[in-house]
């Protein structure tokens, strides 16, 4: 006779047990506060002011290349307001060529003494990540950058399954602590951003997140396989992953370029596919929580990045590629409430079939910062200075 | 106390810990390549397959760490369903009489309808996943609500057995997934949502297999008879 190590007439009753810690479990870690809906970080002006109507281009250069990457792309800018060393930190991806497996993630800083941007270091690479993550990566590229509250800087990075970007996943790397070191970068990976059900694929992240009143933030993301919709996910002060929305009812809309006109409205430029080769614009009025599309702004795109950001007090800038000069051609428009934009700035005018692409904005020390990304080969970055509006006109 | 306290930090955060994730990874893998394997091993005795299948891929994972790197680059992890009903598998065939040679246990077969539940689920996620469903489905797997429905379910479900008698396949069906819904509550593994502890694309995938399986056969029957 087979013997069992529990009587048969006890099992239901371990089984009601596990049923109840199921339960246990459950109302020991019940959300006391929803995690999306929670108001966005505004600069508290109570009436808008008006944008500035002119800017002034005070320095602009490259950021220095690492040695042996010839290819570089995809920069993305992040302000280290009480870092007393650097005021910035831009993170973009270079190597031999985009989506080849010697890519990988470089950083470099602007040193508020010498005024000058360090030497790059490399953040992570594809094998890297892979082994500390245990699941094997392609490529990497991508990244995008974000300060939490204890003041250290999280990065997020596309990481490439079988199938090109189609098949990314998103991998989420934080450092161990608040202190940046320019000659050596250490990221922890905390793991991939659990975005979809189907092998989790075809998830990508390029656009700053948008800061949170509690000192949270959204971070911005798209799916790309056959449509392509918005994806936003909510993070904890501490950066811990809290929540999705997934705008999956948009259509031919990516990388979505979110900012806060106040606390709940909430409005993200995309780049787009449509055949009207407009910027394509959603909204929220309740933090994110419900969002709409709304008429494509007046404003051309055609698949190529767009990038905004709001200005202190109250205004926003905006930095896009025109249809009408593909890629060579990159200017910026501000407005006061992400609706009217101005005449266009330009920011680079170049050859006809060269590349300008990319655009990230920050501000940081009063000033405007943008990076973007120079014919492929290296990142340029531009600081304006926005001019009152009197002393801008001619 | 601390072990408590341990636990509740695993499973206070949305997402499960590094380290937690690789386990589930590594445990996932071995349970459905064993499983895989004991499919395959002309071994009389089911309790050597699975002693045989199971020691020869723990050996191959831990001296070799590609399989399991490439297994989570194209797949991602293993749900904790399909690890439940892997081993539920195994012990389905281990708690038999196989101490005597070329004895198989009697094991009793699913109703084959059961597989259109995590079918149904696959094709309401994939769907989901391209935007063909009304509701974000994928999102509320973080949220708590969905956990407490499945957990009704599953209630009524054994107190159903119970006072009715039903088939010992349903105990198995409503254990495992009640052990999948413990160790998600408890560890957040393998992705921190629900549906990725419920159900994979791996599990979707051989639900239609047995589905197929079974209309076949009933197609078959109907011709010869």
């Amino acid at each position: 006779m087979h013997k069992s190590w529990l009587p048969a007439s006890l099992m239901p009753l371990v089984w009601f047990v596990v049923w109840l810690v199921v339960a246990a479990l459950l109302l020991v870690n019940a959300e006391s506060t929803p995690v999306i809906g929670r108001p966005a970080k505004t600069a508290g002006a109570a009436t808008p002011q008006p944008s500035p109507s002119g800017w002034v281009l005070e320095a602009q250069g490259l950021v220095p290349q690492p040695p042996l990457a010839p290819a570089a792309h995809a920069s993305n800018l992040v302000a280290l307001p009480t870092n007393p060393h650097f005021s910035l930190a831009v993170f973009w991806f270079a190597g031999s060529k985009e989506a080849k497996p010697d890519v990988r993630i470089a950083m470099s800083l602007w040193s508020r003494q010498q005024q000058a941007w360090t030497e790059p270091v490399w953040v992570v690479d594809r094998l890297s990540a892979g082994r500390s993550l245990g699941k094997g990566i392609l490529h990497i590229g991508n990244p995008v950058a974000w300060l939490d509250q204890q003041q250290r800087l999280h990065v997020f990075v596309v990481g490439t399954g079988l199938g090109g970007w189609a098949a990314s996943r998103v991998l989420h790397l934080r450092q161990p602590s608040a202190d940046i070191k320019p000659a050596q970068a250490q990221f922890d990976v905390i793991g991939q951003l659990p975005l979809g059900w189907l092998w989790n694929l075809s998830h990508l992240v390029r656009h700053a997140p948008l800061p949170l009143a509690d000192g949270g933030m959204v971070l911005p993301l798209h799916f790309e396989l056959g449509k392509h919709y918005p994806v936003f996910a909510w993070f904890s002060p501490s950066g811990e992953f809290q929540g999705l929305r997934r705008l999956a009812h948009m259509r031919r809309m990516l990388q979505p370029a979110v900012i806060a006109v106040d606390a709940n409205h909430w409005q993200a430029y995309m780049r787009s596919l449509s055949p009207h080769d407009k910027v394509s614009l959603i909204r929220s009025a309740d933090a994110g929580a419900h969002w709409s599309e709304r008429e494509a702004l007046s404003l051309s795109n055609q698949d190529s990045a767009v990038a905004a950001v709001m200005l202190p007090g109250a205004g926003a800038v905006m930095a896009r590629n025109p249809y009408e000069r593909g890629r060579s051609l990159l200017v910026m428009h501000d407005s006061v409430d992400g609706l009217q934009w101005s005449a266009p700035q330009t920011l680079v005018d170049g050859l006809p079939q060269t590349e300008y692409s990319y655009p990230s904005l920050s501000w940081s020390d009063d000033r405007l910062w943008v990076s973007y990304t120079e014919l492929r080969q290296g990142i340029a970055w531009q600081r304006w200075r926005a001019a009152p509006a009197a002393k801008a006109k001619p | 106390m601390m072990l408590f306290e341990y636990a509740l930090s695993l499973s206070s955060a949305v997402l499960p810990q590094l380290q937690v994730q690789q386990v589930f990874h590594a445990t996932g893998w071995l349970a459905v390549l064993t499983w895989l394997s004991v499919q395959f091993i002309r071994v009389y005795d089911k309790r050597w397959r699975w002693l045989i299948a199971s020691l020869c891929w723990l050996l191959v994972l831990m001296l070799w760490q590609a399989p399991l790197s490439n297994l989570g680059l194209v797949f991602q992890t293993p749900s904790l369903l399909t690890l439940c009903l892997c081993v539920n598998a195994a012990w389905q065939d281990i708690k038999g009489r196989s101490h005597l040679l070329f004895y198989t246990a009697p094991t009793e077969q699913a109703h084959v309808w059961i597989w259109l539940l995590p079918a149904i689920a696959g094709w309401v996620l994939c769907l989901d996943t391209f935007g063909l469903m009304l509701w974000d489905i994928y999102s509320m797997g973080f949220e708590q609500p969905v956990v407490w429905l499945a957990w009704g379910v599953m209630g009524v479900w054994m107190a159903c057995i119970y006072l009715f008698a039903l088939a010992g396949w349903q105990m198995q069906a409503v254990n495992c997934w009640l052990v999948a819904t413990a160790l998600f509550v408890a560890t957040h593994a393998p992705s921190g949502n629900v549906w990725d502890a419920w159900s994979d694309p791996g599990l979707w995938i051989w639900a239609h297999v047995k589905l197929i399986q079974f209309i076949w056969r009933q197609r078959t029957r109907i011709n010869h008879s």
